[in-house]
């Protein structure tokens, strides 16, 4: 562990009232200013207000499992901003039901949505072909959501998952969606071969 | 719908399937390393690869990294 300026995670824990207000205060003002800076113009002065408040208590409530690895600030501005990217996602995405995002990730790769070269019709035929076979329900719910571009935290959050489940649950279903287009005759050369710029 | 969005999730899908790995850090782990991946204080060389992994096939997660930085910048603890 490497030493920083003050013991965070000390004066949070104590028991001298004073001492804990400061530095809740000292963190909560920490925490409004870096998220100032890192999302720019995206919230306005309330919504800093009403994250920050969020992103201190769950700090506060967190600290413990500080492993001393990063620096204190770094560890809670990372929780802060998590904090605030859910809120702006949940709310770009609040009028669109998992549903009908799963439908418009459909349409997205539809073979018909792919002429402009046969190859490449052709795997998204597969693909359409084993998202339809090869995935579970959820799987392709999921995967159709996110393709539509409804963050993964929403998807998450509907499907009541945390994130790094919905991931497993689509990693699973990634791995599903290779071997249905090995089937089909398409290697992960194919792929990278109609994917430019994507190492294989 | 755009055909840019079009190509746009064709791309994203493809690109998720090409990248697709045996081992692989899930979205919570990301962030649990967040912090120390922007402090450029990760334990060991394969968490970092695994790190730049899930930075590549998660463009939320980078998305959260690249806020951070800016967040963290020019600070003077």
């Amino acid at each position: 562990m490497r030493a920083e300026a003050r013991d965070w995670t000390e004066e949070l824990g104590s028991a001298d009232t004073q001492v804990q207000a400061a530095a809740l205060a000292a963190l909560r003002a920490y925490l409004r200013g870096a998220l100032a800076k890192g999302f720019a113009r995206q919230l306005s002065d309330t919504d800093l207000d009403e994250v920050t408040q969020e992103a201190v208590v769950r700090v506060h409530n967190k600290k413990d499992t500080f492993n001393g690895q990063s620096k204190f600030t770094t560890w809670a501005a990372a929780i802060a901003v998590n904090v605030a990217l859910g809120e702006l996602r949940r709310r770009r995405h609040k009028h669109v039901s998992l549903e009908d995002a799963a439908a418009s990730g459909r349409a997205l790769i539809e073979p018909a949505a792919a002429p402009e070269a046969l190859r490449h019709g052709e795997l998204m035929r597969a693909l359409s072909k084993g998202i339809d076979t090869s995935l579970t329900e959820r799987q392709r719910v999921a995967l159709q959501a996110k393709l539509s571009g409804m963050p993964m935290s929403e998807i998450a959050r509907r499907e009541r998952m945390t994130p790094g489940a919905l991931y497993k649950l689509l990693y699973d279903g990634r791995k599903r969606l290779l071997g249905s287009l090995q089937a089909q005759g398409f290697s992960r050369s194919d792929l990278a071969a109609m994917d430019t710029g994507i190492e294989p | 719908m755009s055909n840019d969005a079009e190509h746009q999730a064709q791309r994203a899908l493809v690109s998720s399937l090409v990248l697709t790995r045996e081992e692989e850090l899930d979205c919570d782990a990301f962030l649990e390393h967040l912090a120390e991946l922007v402090d450029g204080r990760l334990a060991t060389p394969e968490l970092r690869i695994l790190m730049e992994h899930h930075r590549k096939i998660c463009g939320e997660c980078e998305e959260a990294r690249q806020i951070l930085a800016r967040a963290i910048a020019d600070r003077d603890d």
